[in-house]
């Protein structure tokens, strides 16, 4: 029960407070237009197609990757998936074999190019603000590589946006305020800030990942949509919390492209009632690309706010002398079949990671990223400085004084990893976490004495449990 | 959008403002701004004992707050919410720059209000008793005391504040009344 002085709290209160200096206001107002700029651009271009990530693909994803916990973590043998209604040119085919499949498609695509709906109901994520009239179509062509460079480009309007995997730099040009933004030094990927998700790339890939990470066959329906063969499945999801009443779906529909890997197609629904659905189409597998597509020009006269993020791009061999400690990495031999290393660079500092950003800020980080095709893994690894991992029995644990999963979901989904400990390499015995959740990237984290070191992307809970206890000093 | 000079307020901005401000609406944040900023500035005046760096944290922790407005679950209220990351903000302030004077602005005030008349003179001293006392405090019992006593917060939610158990939160308590009720003396007078 809580007793309160309250005599003491009144002259606590009436101790001096002083005002804020003159110009805090106007600088505050400043540094929240630049961090709405920032937000401006994934909130309704094509770069934020993240939103419809988070209420299709990744949402998918979870309830896929869910089914990969449920077999793969679990064993108990259930699955929340389950087929859509059969028409009559469908047959049901094994998620063993769609696994193959994709495994094959992703690995062997080097590039795609066509055309990216969206079309929404409800005035949330990515149809925010909803336009008026009830339902909202956005439209963008998009060419995009293995290698990670992108360029999507709205039909229509003003809606630019270009990334460089090569100089590591996402370029936006839209009609909004600022007009143009550049972001320098981007890493390979989470938990730090890299470019912008897309649905084009790890998002969609979080829906065939789910497929990888499935070893029981799982029945999926065959199907020719748009010309083109792929497979189809129903799934049950959990509403986002933060939607709002209506604005997310219980039930998600996913249409795979069989020769590309790629969903075709995403449609949320609530009670049966539409939401969204995302849908790629006039798809042009590996064909003819210029990589001046993803070098996008500033208009003439535009001042462009500028965000460099830090990461500078560094000889395995030097990461040591940049980051102040030997770098640790997964033993190659434990890698899934087809990675290789792609990326190595370091920060020595970097924005806040985990829900919130309330962790402490990252120092030394060293972020390495192996891609396989369009799969990739991200493994970095940060110094813990004096925090340790926050208590997992307070909730509240202070946070920026302690550790929390660097690569959590946050926004309206709370994970449920599953821990254990590491059983070999540098990392044994320290405790792990494992996340296969709605929200984000398949991963596992842990911490010791020295470093927060995290395993993310696109491979199994197997996989990823294997990358972690194979750890040893490189370079 | 903002203005210069809010009271203090209490209680929680409505979830209407809430919901505004989580989709970036700024007008919405400076609300909410508005609504916690006496309060804020308190706790991180009263931690830093320093006006500059108490708008130098403020300012991170509002822009900190606005970025990550989206992504609050809404699993604490809001003020708490704030209250934590503006508390974590400055324990870390004072790990980097620890060797802050305390109770630089009330020293300031002091040296013209003890040339006033008796009344406002004394009452002026007792503050600075306060004052002092409390900054010298360690800043886990300064914020509890600040947090429950000043502020209303219950044990629970100075608990999640400061990232301690409820239980925590009571012996910091008594220590830091014990200290400050000898500050105030024979002070009944409310």
């Amino acid at each position: 029960m809580t007793t309160r002085d309250d005599r003491l709290g009144q002259k606590l209160r009436s101790l001096d407070v002083p005002d804020h200096g003159p110009e805090f206001f106007a600088r505050l107002a400043e540094r929240l237009e630049q961090e709405s700029a920032v937000k401006r651009r994934p909130a309704r271009g094509p770069g934020w197609l993240r939103p419809p990530m988070f209420l299709g693909f990744a949402a998918a994803a979870v309830l896929l990757a869910v089914l990969a916990a449920s077999t793969v973590l679990t064993n108990d043998g259930s699955s929340p998936i389950r087929p859509s209604p059969s028409p009559s040119d469908t047959r049901l085919i094994s998620a063993t074999e769609v696994r193959v499949r994709v495994s094959t498609a992703l690995s062997s695509l080097r590039s795609l190019r066509g055309e990216v709906t969206i079309e929404c109901a409800v005035g949330f994520g990515p149809c925010f603000p909803p336009e008026a009239g009830g339902r909202t179509t956005l439209r963008w062509s998009f060419v995009t590589t293995a290698a990670g460079d992108e360029r999507i480009t709205g039909i229509g309007r003003q809606d630019d946006v270009a990334y460089s995997a090569t100089r590591r730099e996402q370029r936006v040009v839209s009609d909004g305020r600022p007009a143009a933004q550049v972001i320098s030094n981007l890493p390979a990927g989470p938990p730090d800030m890299a470019a912008r998700p897309s649905v084009l790339r790890r998002d969609v890939a979080s829906v065939v990942r789910a497929f990888l990470s499935t070893t029981d066959d799982v029945p999926v329906t065959e199907v020719t949509e748009q010309g083109r063969t792929a497979w189809r499945l129903a799934t049950p999801v959990t509403p986002n919390k933060l939607a709002g009443p209506g604005g997310s779906g219980d039930q998600l529909e996913v249409v795979v492209d069989r020769e590309t890997g790629f969903p075709l197609r995403i449609t949320e629904t609530l009670a049966g009632r539409f939401l969204n659905e995302v849908r790629l189409s006039d798809l042009v597998v590996d064909g003819p690309v210029d990589p001046a597509s993803f070098l996008l020009d500033l208009p003439a006269g535009v001042v462009p706010f500028r965000q460099d993020v830090g990461f500078r791009s560094v000889p395995l061999a030097q990461v040591q002398a940049t980051a102040g400690y030997r770098p640790l990495l997964p033993a190659v031999a434990s890698l899934p079949p087809g990675y290789e290393l792609a990326e190595v660079t370091v920060a020595i500092q970097a924005q806040p990671t985990g829900s919130e950003g309330a962790n402490p800020t990252s120092r030394n980080v060293v972020s390495v990223a192996y891609r396989r095709g369009f799969d990739r893994i991200v493994v970095t690894t940060r110094s813990t400085g004096s925090a340790r991992r926050c208590s997992t029995t307070l909730p509240g644990s202070d946070p920026s004084a302690c550790w929390a999963d660097p690569v959590a979901s946050g926004e309206g989904f709370v994970d449920q990893p599953q821990r254990f400990t590491v059983a070999g390499g540098a990392l044994a015995g320290a405790q792990a976490e494992l996340v296969i959740s709605a929200r984000g990237v398949p991963h596992v984290w842990t911490i010791d004495e020295r470093l927060v070191v995290t395993i993310a992307g696109d491979a199994s809970a197997e996989e990823l449990r294997r990358l972690a206890e194979s750890f040893a000093p490189a370079g | 959008m903002f203005a210069a000079a809010v009271p203090p307020a209490t209680g929680e901005v409505g979830e209407l403002v809430v919901a505004r401000a989580r989709r970036g609406d700024q007008d919405a944040f400076a609300e909410i701004v508005g609504h916690y900023d006496h309060r804020l500035r308190s706790l991180a005046f009263r931690l830093l004992g320093d006006r500059d760096r108490m708008d130098d944290v403020l300012q991170e922790v509002y822009v900190k707050a606005f970025r990550s407005l989206p992504r609050f679950k809404g699993d604490a209220a809001l003020g708490t919410w704030l209250y934590r990351i503006a508390y974590n903000a400055c324990i870390d302030d004072l790990r980097r720059r620890p060797a802050m004077t305390p109770v630089s602005y009330d020293d300031e005030r002091q040296a013209t209000l003890v040339d006033q008349r008796s009344g406002p003179a004394e009452i002026a001293v007792r503050r600075q008793d306060l004052a002092t006392a409390l900054d010298r405090l360690p800043p886990d019992q300064r914020a509890a005391v600040l947090l429950v006593d000043a502020y209303g917060l219950d044990y629970g939610d100075a608990a999640e504040v400061l990232g301690v158990r409820a239980g925590t939160i009571g012996s910091r308590l008594s220590r830091a009344r014990a200290v400050l009720r000898t500050a105030l003396g024979g002070d009944d007078e409310g």
